[in-house]
């Protein structure tokens, strides 16, 4: 019995032990991905995809990818950068993420970004295989660009809106998430 | 632990399993059934599917004049059409973006020495009927309109850059008769420009 104790004990302090290190690396995670200097663009991988997905912290999540090259891409962008400055970063975030490659981050994707004015956070992808990422998102979704997928704030997808879109429909799909889910 | 795993739950996880391996071993065997259409290329002549009946293959290729991505593509999609052709593989290209004309279609093709049909498909009646969302998109269909691979033509649209030629992969797989491996992947694409319903 006395045993059994001493390991309980034992099982309890390494468990706390473990799960107070994840928390910390989940919070120095935080602080990098969703960088406030939104001129820095990092690699989007599968894991930090699935931390910003599971990491919403009561917060809804629009994604939107696009890329350089498309046309419908660069015309709803400013709509975006709209968006951004009508919601408190507190309530939603806004997150963008392009489907140009990772060695253009500072002669095409930095540019653009710079051009728009972003004030939200931008990635590239950077999957070993497209088709992952486009499953991982959406698996009816082909991946045409732009595309734009809206998460409640426990990380569920409510809604995936493909082809430009105004200021006034993302708004309004946001409102819905907020209000139904 | 018996109670768990008594004979009633035996029974119905067993059905549970025949069911799911009768399900995903009925999804294996099936191919999706393509529709036949007609539609006029950009000289005016009317192409159906059906008039390729004798091919071993008939590849349709969603495509656009002004996608930056479809367009890094129109030599990959040349070198296809040269290697392929003589095989009894028909190569037909479709251009359903609302923005671009016949006369821009036909200007396009010329100008990237496409030497196969490219019909123009008003009010995206075709994109809409294969669900087709971005350009380029391929669908390789047999003699009977099954499909045999649908998606991307390979797997960068750097051409330096490709690993896996997929659309060659299904074709010498189908010329070989052995069944596509791949029957669908996706790539990144622009979105075939749709009229509003």
């Amino acid at each position: 019995m006395k045993s059994f104790i001493v390991m309980l004990v034992l099982f309890f302090t390494i468990f706390f032990i473990i799960s107070r290190a994840e928390e910390k690396a989940e919070q120095r995670f935080n602080e990098n991905t969703l960088d406030k200097d939104y001129l820095i663009v990092r690699e989007l991988s599968e894991t930090t995809l699935d931390s910003l997905l599971r990491d919403r912290n009561g917060k809804i999540l629009l994604l939107n990818v696009w890329a350089t090259w498309c046309m419908p891409c660069r015309e709803e962008f400013p709509d975006l950068v709209k968006l951004a400055k009508s919601y408190d970063a507190n309530m939603v975030d806004i997150v963008g993420i392009s489907a140009d490659f990772p060695d253009e981050i500072d002669s095409k994707i930095v540019p653009f970004l710079k051009e728009q004015e972003v004030n939200f956070p931008n990635f590239v992808q950077n999957f070993e295989k497209q088709e992952d990422f486009i499953n991982r998102l959406n698996e009816e979704w082909q991946g045409a660009l732009p595309a734009t997928f809206i998460y409640d704030s426990s990380g569920n997808q409510q809604r995936y809106l493909l082809g430009k879109q105004s200021y006034n429909s993302l708004r309004r799909a946001i409102e819905e998430v907020k209000r139904d889910f | 632990m018996s109670n768990i795993l008594n004979p009633v739950s035996i029974r119905s996880i067993m059905v549970l399993f025949i069911f799911l391996l009768f399900s995903i071993s009925s999804q294996a065997g099936e191919l999706k059934k393509a529709e036949n259409f007609t539609l006029k290329d950009y000289k005016g002549k009317s192409h159906s599917l059906t008039d390729y009946s004798d091919s071993k293959a008939v590849i349709l290729m969603f495509i656009a004049t002004r996608c930056p991505i479809s367009n890094a593509y129109n030599p990959r999609i040349v070198k296809l059409y040269d290697d392929y052709h003589n095989k009894n593989v028909v190569f037909i290209g479709i251009n359903s973006n609302k923005l671009e004309d016949v006369e821009e279609v036909a200007e396009h093709a010329q100008k990237n020495k496409f030497m196969f049909p490219v019909l123009k498909d008003p009010n995206n009646v075709i994109a809409d009927k294969y669900d087709a969302q971005v350009t380029p998109e391929v669908f390789v269909l047999n003699s009977n309109l099954e499909i045999l691979y649908h998606g991307r033509i390979d797997d960068s649209q750097r051409e330096d850059d490709v690993k896996t030629n997929d659309l060659r992969n299904a074709l010498d797989e189908m010329l070989a008769g052995k069944s596509v491996s791949n029957k669908e992947i996706k790539a990144f694409g622009c979105t075939i420009k749709r009229v509003n319903k």
